[in-house]
């Protein structure tokens, strides 16, 4: 079992519900998502998110916008799609259960 | 003044200096190549490509020109190909779909093993894993080699620091896969990268753990203190060598003045030391006087030149290597220089063998010289031409032969003269001069002592004479040798005056007195050698 590959799919999940989520308070920018996550120590480089950001696209769940930018080319503004605002909602559901559960396997091991 | 090139990145233009161009286009295709089978590749190019080109466009606020540096940071903030394509390889669906991407970047060239020290691997400064991995040995193996060779022979670190400045560092990953041997692609890269992280999650968990393992912050001290005494070493080094190299430079530079002023002034300005005199003429002059052919007096002054100017411009050479630290230095400089060396001493040993050739056979003349037979009764007076005296300043002198250069125009040759005194086989006082000297030939020796000029004056019973002959104008030394011998009956007297003594080369004695103690006294030829008349005592 290779420790460094269970961390990136389980941190490659987080992402894509991060993503959504952060896309949840409105359209956003790339480098807006980006900050945003960089904040929350999620991703360390910019490179990690396009491939991501393309795939959600891809699977239907974002949409962009081109809208003309003062410094430099024109910007991709990304928005949940009404698909996505649903795959949120279910996945902020399970992401729940899932710290309710995990929290629970944890906690011998925290009283130790 | 660097190179620029014009790149079009999302509809945007870019001017790129040459580095950068390079950088970012090496970037983008490692990119590419990652992605080489993901979905929607052009799409996540395309927005890297505009998110770069954003970039850019903040980072050129008062410039025009993307710069390396610009080109790094940009990548640092994009993160290296190894972060995309993780990501995508390890979603399962998609490595479902794209069976086989690692067979595709797979351009394998197996390099050839580089020795590095690796660093972040080893106990100290990582001598012995880069040796082990170039040897493929397990580094333990090697520690204890130095170690032992520590404890034996105190030589082990030695040759351990020497390893440790000589061998570079392993830093990027792909200097760490040519110290494994393994080849540089893709796939090696990211294996590389993901055990490198799994080895600092491992040093993070014995930081934690430092309390249990004090051994660790030892090994990090040292490690610590080591780095910091190299590092001291190598600047004290560098300092060394700079300061060596300055030193270098200025005495190839005032060498190079002294140089360039003896050429001009035509070789002024040496001082020719032969035995205990220090003669005071050019270079020119003295080997004027051996060279019959001018054009091979010029062959030879050119290589003393190249014979000279070289060993300085070695130094200078030095001198800039040492400050810059650069190799290019020692390259087609030095070899050019090294040539002229050579060539230099070729053109002097050639020349100066022709003239040795015209040492090489003896020629001999004897000429009788007239003299007025004076009364029996009086003294032979044997007097010095004084006012004939050279500057002795310009005397040459190599043991077996001396002469005298004046330096006047034209420069002539003097000799010394010499004087042997023996009893004439008949009743008359007979002088006679022996000349000789040397040439290629006999013949040719012979017309060369015919060319020495002697002096001898006869005033009623005074003999003159110029203890110094010269050379005819134009003739080059070729050892000219000329002797007076003065041949005096039985029973005649003959007394000696100052200086007279310096001629002499052979002038038995019954007395056995030395050369000087004949000066003023009046001997008389006895049966076979002269007599004292006026001596008191007894030779010493």
């Amino acid at each position: 079992m290779n420790l460094e590959n269970t961390k990136a799919q389980m941190r490659k999940g987080v992402l894509e519900f991060c993503i959504l989520s952060v896309l949840s308070n409105g359209d956003a920018y790339t480098s807006d998502i980006i900050n945003k996550l960089k904040e929350a120590r999620l991703i360390v480089v910019e490179g990690t998110l396009y491939p991501m950001l393309t795939r959600l696209k891809n699977a239907g769940l974002l949409q962009y916008r081109w809208e003309e930018s003062t410094s430099g080319p024109p910007r991709k503004y990304y928005g949940l799609t009404h698909e996505g605002q649903q795959f949120l909602q279910e996945l902020k559901g399970s992401w729940n259960d899932l710290v309710e559960s995990v929290s629970q396997t944890l906690k011998p091991q925290v009283a130790r | 003044m660097n190179k620029t090139i014009s790149i079009n990145l999302s509809g945007m233009l870019f001017n790129l200096e040459e580095g950068a161009f390079n950088k970012l286009s090496n970037y983008l295709s490692a990119i590419k190549a990652s992605f080489k089978n993901a979905e929607g590749r052009d799409e996540i190019i395309g927005d890297i490509e505009s998110r770069i080109a954003e970039l850019f466009h903040e980072k050129l606020k008062n410039r025009q020109v993307v710069l390396l540096q610009d080109v790094e940071e940009v990548i640092t903030l994009m993160g290296q190909p190894e972060d995309y394509s993780e990501e995508t390889q390890n979603d399962p669906s998609e490595t479902q779909s794209n069976p086989q991407p690692e067979q595709q970047t797979n351009y394998e060239y197996a390099g050839p093993r580089r020795l590095f020290r690796a660093p972040d691997e080893g106990m100290i400064g990582g001598v012995c894993v880069g040796l082990g991995h170039y040897f493929g040995i397990d580094p333990v193996w090697l520690r204890i080699a130095f170690l032992a060779a520590f404890f034996i022979a105190g030589g082990g670190i030695l040759i351990y620091i020497i390893l440790w400045i000589v061998l570079p560092k392993a830093e990027s990953t792909a200097e760490k896969l040519q110290m494994r041997g393994e080849p540089v692609n893709i796939s090696n890269i990211e294996k590389s990268i993901r055990d490198e992280l799994n080895r600092i999650q491992g040093k993070t968990n014995e930081f934690t753990q430092k309390a249990r393992n004090s051994g660790s912050t030892a090994t990090n001290f040292l490690n610590e203190f080591f780095e910091s005494l190299l590092r001291l070493i190598r600047q004290f080094v560098a300092f060394m060598g700079k300061s060596l190299g300055i030193f270098f430079l200025g005495l190839g530079g005032i060498l190079l003045l002294v140089w360039l002023s003896v050429v001009l002034s035509g070789g002024y300005g040496v001082n020719i030391s032969t035995n205990d005199e220090v003669s005071n003429f050019s270079i020119n002059t003295f080997l004027d006087a051996f060279f019959t052919n001018p054009s091979h007096l010029k062959i030879f002054l050119i290589g003393l030149a190249l014979f000279t100017i070289t060993p300085i411009l070695s130094l200078l050479l030095f001198g800039l290597r040492l400050i810059t630290r650069k190799g290019l230095l020692s390259g087609w400089p030095s070899t050019v220089n090294g040539s002229l060396f050579t060539i230099g001493l070729i053109m002097m040993v050639v020349t100066a063998a022709l003239i040795l050739t015209e040492f090489k056979s003896k020629g001999k003349l004897i000429e009788p010289i007239g003299v007025i037979q004076p009364m029996l009764s009086d003294t032979l007076e044997i007097k010095i031409l004084q006012d004939a005296k050279p500057q002795l300043k310009n005397q040459i002198d190599f043991d077996t032969w001396k002469f005298y250069l004046e330096e006047e125009e034209p420069p002539f040759i003097l000799g010394e003269a010499g004087l042997d005194v023996r009893k004439s086989d008949n009743e008359q006082i007979r002088v006679q001069v022996t000349k000789q000297a040397r040439g290629e030939t006999k013949k040719i020796a012979i017309l060369g002592a015919s060319g020495i000029n002697t002096y001898i004056k006869q005033e009623k019973n005074v003999l003159w004479l110029n203890p110094y002959f010269t050379l005819k104008s134009g003739m080059k030394w070729r050892n000219q040798q000329a002797n007076f011998t003065l041949a005096i009956p039985e029973g005649k007297f003959v007394r000696f005056h100052p200086g007279t003594s310096e001629m002499f080369t052979d002038v038995p004695n019954i007395q056995n007195f030395e050369e000087e103690e004949l000066e003023m006294e009046v001997w008389k030829m006895g049966k076979d050698a002269l007599e004292c008349q006026s001596c008191l005592t007894e030779a010493k």
